[in-house]
């Protein structure tokens, strides 16, 4: 059963998607999940690996949604994304990590911001 | 992507060369520090990175790894920031390899780009010209005057980090800031600028006895009712002290920098430090120690006055850790991790009153203490202690006449010509013998240049006997009379430098009944 919190989190994630390669990013994954966490899109951006997180919120009442990416949830991304890269032996790709940031005001315009190389792997 | 830049590190008050490695890869971007940094160390990460973005500069998105050999010591400080940030830049190639060759940087970086003061710069400038090949070194606009207290090294102090990467390109050159105009008498004002004895009614004993300290280098100890003039006394002999040899100041400048005291603006000491610690004091804080050994007060009183005012307030420990200073010059700080020496030849001054309520020896007050209660406060100071101390003064209370006479007494300029011209002899006899004053004799050199008249030696060996002397307080009486000699331009130490070089050692007997 799906809430109002996941479905808002799914309306965001198709959003960021098409934005993304509207933007040129190549995606190769959607939803990766392994033991240690998820990431929520895998792509491919100026000879780059990229890591995605998105995060949608319906108001900025509570904080912007980049700033929901705490650091709890960076540690859990940078396990996966280490995780993934040992997976397939490609440790010494070029990686980053991206944080699409998606504003869904209810009945407004959605705005979409992507910040680039927002974190490493100390957060 | 590797690169090498050099920075340098202080232990103690010697530098020792620090290699940055950078290596800037592949895989998840992180941006590491290694070569056991401390938090300051460690944190430089986000400051360098900051820097350079605030800077235009480009920021690797990559796997950085900053190793800081040699791997093994303990770096401390925020003076790597420079070298790491310039290590970057090179590994990713945005200025060119060849420009590192030969340049030592160091500095911290601010969030902005701006380059800011370290300490230490001064005995990094002294190891960094014992190199061969000549370095040229990189440093923070503010810490110029110091390194250029180093003649001959090529110093190139810059403002911000764009201006060390234009000079790096070769696009702009960072040249050290003009010397500022060569003021002779700018030691000389400063030395007036201090409290004039002049504005001390009576006390001729006391100023006397200062004067023989101030000529020979001794250690004194003023024993008086409060209100007497002990702490006046005390904070005019800056004003009375021979002026710094240009040696003596590059070794106290040194352990000065190496504690951040210096100012931008006066790079090196014009005057012997003069250091009043407060009577909480702790050890560590006295002769220095630490994680990261830093110099404690006798160090930083090295070439000058270590004045402690109230001697017996002071915790027992604290005085007892100043005995090997007192004695060698020098204090060894001995940790489970490293040993360090560092130098510590000051000469002592210190004042107290005679009992708890300071009236025993008021002819007019009556004491309150009771006889137990002044054994407990005198014992404080202890024999080892006391016998270290050369001249110790009576600091009486003033009688009516002299407060209230309008008679200024002699002005500080014209004993100080008196201890220069004592200093300058003393300085012309020891030449070969690497000491500067009286205080300095060993004992085999006690032998050759103390010679004392038939009726001194006399005199002398009246005082080992009836005054019972210890071997050292012989010894020390004999340097008291040389300098008396010395301030009365004598070759000879007659009957009566003995004599009153033994009067200023009585002061126990009467008090502490030893």
């Amino acid at each position: 059963m799906e809430g109002l919190a996941q479905t808002l989190g799914a309306v965001g994630e198709e959003l960021a998607f098409h934005y993304l390669i509207s933007k040129g990013y190549k995606v190769l994954l959607r939803n990766y999940v392994c033991a240690l966490g998820e990431v929520d899109l895998i792509a491919k951006e100026g000879g780059s690996l990229v890591f995605i997180e998105v995060k949608t919120r319906s108001t900025v009442a509570l904080g912007t949604p980049a700033e929901a990416v705490t650091f709890r949830k960076r540690h859990q991304i940078v396990k996966t994304a280490s995780y993934y890269l040992n997976r397939f032996g490609i440790r010494d790709r070029a990686c980053r990590f991206d944080v699409v940031s998606v504003l869904l005001p209810p009945g407004g315009e959605p705005s979409i911001e992507v910040i680039q190389d927002a974190f490493g792997e100390r957060g | 992507m590797l690169s090498r830049v050099f920075s340098s590190a202080v232990f103690g008050i010697d530098a020792y060369p620090v290699e940055v490695e950078v290596d800037i890869g592949n895989g998840l971007p992180s941006f590491n520090i290694v070569g056991l940094p401390d938090t300051a160390c460690r944190e430089s990460a986000d400051r360098v990175r900051a820097a350079l973005k605030n800077s235009d500069l480009p920021f690797p998105s990559k796997k950085i790894t900053v190793n800081l050999a040699p791997a093994d010591l303990k770096k401390e400080g925020s003076a790597f920031d420079l070298a790491i940030a310039i290590g970057i830049l090179a590994a990713s190639e945005t200025i060119p390899k060849e420009a590192l060759a030969r340049r030592v940087f160091c500095g911290e970086l601010s969030l902005d780009g701006q380059l800011r003061g370290v300490p230490g710069i001064l005995p990094r400038a002294a190891h960094l010209l014992k190199q061969r090949g000549g370095r040229q070194f990189v440093i923070p606009w503010v810490n110029a005057g110091e390194a250029l207290c180093i003649k001959g090294l090529a110093v190139h102090p810059a403002q911000t980090l764009g201006q060390v990467v234009r000079f790096l390109r070769g696009e702009a050159p960072l040249d050290p800031p003009p010397p500022p105009p060569a003021d002779k008498s700018a030691a000389e004002s400063a030395a007036d600028s201090f409290l004039d004895f002049a504005d001390i009614k009576g006390q001729a004993h006391a100023k006397r006895g200062l004067e023989i300290a101030a000529a020979g280098g001794h250690n004194v100890l003023m024993i008086g009712p409060p209100g007497s003039g002990k702490t006046m006394l005390a904070k005019r002999i800056p004003g009375i002290l021979s002026s710094i040899t240009f040696e003596e100041a590059i070794e106290t400048t040194k352990i000065h920098s190496v504690s951040g005291f210096l100012s931008s603006r006066s790079a090196l000491l014009e005057m012997r430090p003069f250091r009043d610690p407060h009577h909480t004091i702790s050890d560590v804080a006295m002769v220095g120690g630490g994680a990261y050994p830093k110099p404690g007060e006798v160090s930083l009183a090295h070439h000058g006055v270590l004045f402690l005012d109230e001697l017996a307030e002071f915790r027992r420990n604290v005085l007892e850790v100043l005995r090997q200073p007192l004695e060698e010059g020098r204090v060894t700080i001995s940790r489970a991790s490293s040993t360090l020496t560092l130098p510590a030849r000051f000469m002592l001054i210190a004042a107290m009153n005679p009992c708890p309520c300071g009236y025993s020896t008021d002819p007019k007050k009556e004491c309150h203490c009771t006889a137990v209660q002044i054994k407990n406060y005198m014992s404080k100071v202890s024999g080892p202690l006391l016998d270290r101390i050369d001249i110790q003064l009576e600091v009486p209370c003033l009688k009516v006449g002299e407060i209230t006479s309008k008679a200024s007494g002699e002005p500080s300029a014209s004993i100080r010509e008196r201890v220069e011209r004592a200093r300058s002899l003393q300085r012309d006899r020891y030449k070969k013998e690497k000491i500067a004053s009286n205080a300095e004799l060993g004992p085999r050199q006690l032998e050759r240049f103390c010679r004392v008249s038939e009726e001194g030696e006399r005199l002398l060996r009246m005082a080992v006997q009836e005054l019972g002397f210890s071997a050292r307080a012989y010894h020390k009486s004999l340097k008291v009379a040389r300098t008396i000699a010395d301030l009365e331009q004598k070759a000879e130490i007659a009957a009566e430098h003995v004599s009153e070089a033994v009067h200023y050692r009585t002061l126990d007997k009467s008090i502490w009944g030893r």
